[in-house]
């Protein structure tokens, strides 16, 4: 067996002969080594499930019933969570979804997860986004002893929830408007007006508290009188009406960058924004929503982008979470599994929404 | 029944005094009584003052201190923008004002803006023209004011279950119809609306105040004004007395609901966009400022002046903890004191009137 270098030119690059015989030597130990390891890397990932990538070997039986109870039948990102859910079991094949709609009524949602369970479900997705009535629904699914997750919404105590990085998106939403503040105002400190949301939990302002981070990274010292919180309540209306009072304490000539808790709100600022008679003004939009999207596009002049939630992945993510979680009972699973969404610019915009 | 005898008897104590021949007893007698009416007639009036002139109070108290908190507050800029956010619910409220005060009340306010606000963005997305849009809106509106009037005038309904089955109708028919979604509405000079002024005067605030107007007029020195107060304070003695009265009230939600509608579009206008969630906070504002005005529940007591200043604390408060950047909670709280507020002021009222 030849082992050396022939050549005096391949020298350079072969090995000693020594060296392929220690190799030889360590190679049954190196193969011992990998199939203990493989098998501890079989324990580890036993442990921690890859939560948010579906496959089909989740399916441990041949079918799972799933129930899927979510706030509204109709609005867009609740409809495209919905359509990720149905695609991921669709690819797995061993899932039938049950789907119930409370319209936004606690007691029909807690009534829904009854009749879900009566159904025979063994897993439950939840997507509501009314705090108040999750323990009761939480309460519900401890009793039958059906393991579940929150599409948030809202949070729902004692099982994971599934959503937005909303702090970590925010974050980024907020980098992305300061840095495109400095790059067209250079010498400009900006008035941060931020819509917040307190009534929807501390997941939600998360996503307030983390525009403003990255905003006062990017403008450090920005002086306090500079950041407008302005309360929303997720609405368009309210935040308007907010923010128009709140920008009487901003001079006019100012720079505003604007970022709110979706894309409403933060539609809401900006016609407020334009009715104070700003004309510097840069807009962030949050969620990505159709309408969101719709605002990239035709005030292109203003909107740097809008941050994109990606529901679809929600769906996904949310449906591999509970297989988990019905597949490996006690399992630690992360309190939060975030998807972070990526910032649409208007030529992203514009191959899906402009016209 | 008892109230009425009692308050009847100075007149036959009057009558009486000044005959001779009466014991001690007797005049003694007729002199408390008099002090007691006299004392009655006191509290009435205090309580009346408490009411008309403890609302301004409540205003100055709230103006002064947002001024004294904020140094934005009093600008020029500022007040009339918080002019302009309150008079949405300034054009619904003095309508509904005079339906409270007919002894009816109609809580779809906020789903006939909803309901408009899609339809006019549906329309609006299918190429109609804006304007024409908003006129069908407005019609669309008058319409849902006459299912609320019939139902609850001619099938004898209260008119809070009725409009409580409108708003849920409404509501809903606007939520299926957008998908929930948000849809971008304007062009044609549609913003001018929502967003435009004559002078420095917003437009929403120029049609709060000729709204205003016209009805404080009509409600204080016309007929049909007299005839709203009488069939609030005795229907079947206004019957009686010659007024149309049912067709009256059904005329008062058909101005209610299109007032909504009116209201509707003037939001759209302003956001430049269509969307079923517009109303969800104007029904709790639009019935406190009623109350707080001074508008009797049980009907035959309201004015517009008391509106008008109930209109103006809540865009003070809504400006101000914008401003100081309050919590929503705090908003809210300080709306439902207010309500309560002015709820036990009527019951005072009501009381001294006995």
């Amino acid at each position: 067996m030849r082992t050396g270098c022939s050549t005096k030119s391949q020298r350079g690059r072969c090995a000693p002969t020594g060296v392929w015989l220690l190799l030889l030597l360590l190679l049954p130990m190196a193969l011992g080594v990998q199939a203990l390891s493989g098998s501890a890397g079989a324990a580890t990932k036993s442990a921690v499930p890859p939560f948010t990538h579906p496959t089909k070997a989740l399916c441990k039986r041949a079918n799972y019933k799933i129930g899927y109870t979510v706030f509204s039948g109709t609005q867009p990102f609740a409809d495209l969570v919905g359509t990720g859910i149905e695609k991921a079991a669709k690819s797995i094949g061993c899932v039938t979804i049950l789907k119930t709609i409370d319209n936004d009524t606690g007691p029909t949602a807690v009534s829904n997860v009854k009749t879900l369970i009566s159904e025979g479900i063994n897993g439950l997705i939840d997507f509501n986004i009314l705090e108040p009535y999750q323990p009761a629904i939480a309460k519900e699914m401890k009793s039958a002893k059906i393991p579940g997750d929150a599409v948030i919404g809202a949070t729902l105590p004692g099982w994971p929830g599934v959503g937005a990085k909303d702090y970590t998106s925010a974050y980024k939403d907020g980098l992305y408007l300061a840095d495109q503040a400095k790059k067209r105002y250079p010498k400009t400190v900006p008035y941060v007006i931020g819509g917040a949301e307190d009534t929807s939990g501390p997941l939600i302002l998360g996503r307030y508290t983390g525009a403003l981070a990255a905003e006062q990274k990017v403008y450090p010292g920005l002086p306090s009188s500079h950041i407008v919180e302005v309360q929303t309540k997720g609405l368009e209306t309210t935040a308007y009406s907010n923010a128009l009072s709140a920008l009487s304490k901003v001079p006019s000539g100012s720079l505003v960058l604007l970022t709110g808790v979706n894309d409403e709100a933060t539609g809401g600022l900006f016609k407020a924004a334009v009715a104070r008679g700003f004309k510097k003004i840069l807009v962030n939009s949050y969620g990505g929503d159709t309408y969101g999207m719709s605002q990239v596009c035709s005030q292109s002049n203003y909107y740097v982008g809008a941050w994109y939630l990606e529901p679809l992945v929600w769906g996904r993510d949310a449906l591999s979470v509970v297989l988990d979680e019905i597949n490996n009972p006690g399992m630690h699973i992360p309190k939060t599994v975030g998807v972070l969404g990526a910032e649409i610019v208007r030529s992203g915009a514009e191959k899906l929404h402009c016209k | 029944m008892k109230e009425d005898r009692v308050l009847a008897q100075p007149s036959v104590v009057a009558t009486t005094n000044a005959g001779p021949g009466k014991t001690f007893r007797e005049l003694e007698d007729e002199r408390l009584a008099a002090e007691g009416v006299r004392r009655v007639a006191r509290n009435r009036n205090f309580v009346r003052r408490l009411q008309s002139q403890g609302l301004v109070l409540v205003f100055i108290v709230v103006f002064v201190i947002m001024w004294v908190s904020s140094p934005y507050f009093l600008t020029t800029g500022n007040l009339l923008t918080a002019a302009s956010v309150v008079s949405i619910l300034g054009i619904m409220a003095v309508l509904e004002t005079l339906l409270v005060i007919a002894g009816e009340i109609d809580i779809s306010v906020g789903s006939v803006m909803a309901a408009v606000s899609v339809l006019l963005g549906l329309m609006a997305a299918a190429g109609m023209n804006i304007w024409l849009a908003a006129i069908l809106g407005l019609l669309f509106s008058a319409a849902v004011g006459v299912i609320n009037g019939v139902v609850t005038v001619y099938f004898k309904i209260n008119s809070l279950v009725t409009t409580l089955g409108t708003y849920s109708i409404f509501l809903g028919l606007a939520y299926a119809l957008s998908s929930t979604s948000t849809v971008s509405v304007g062009g044609q000079g549609f913003d001018v609306l929502g967003s435009g002024s004559v002078g420095s005067i917003p437009v929403p605030v120029l049609f709060f105040v000729g709204i205003w107007l016209v009805v404080a007029v009509a409600a204080r020195h016309s007929r049909l004004g007299r005839h709203v107060y009488a069939t609030g304070d005795n229907y079947d003695a206004a019957v009686r007395s010659g007024v149309r009265a049912d067709l009256l009230r059904v005329g008062l939600f058909v101005a209610v609901a299109t007032s909504a509608g009116l209201a509707g579009i003037i939001v759209t206008s302003e956001l430049g966009a269509a969307a079923p969630q517009i109303g969800t906070s104007y029904l709790l504002s639009v019935i406190t400022a009623v109350i707080l005005g001074g508008a009797s529940l049980r009907g035959g007591r309201g004015r517009m002046v008391g509106t008008l200043v109930a209109v103006a604390i809540l865009g003070v408060l809504q400006n101000g903890f914008a401003l100081l950047q309050f919590s929503t909670y705090l908003e809210d709280t300080v709306l439902g004191c207010l309500l309560i507020f002015a709820v036990l002021t009527d019951r005072l009222v009501r009381r001294a009137e006995r």
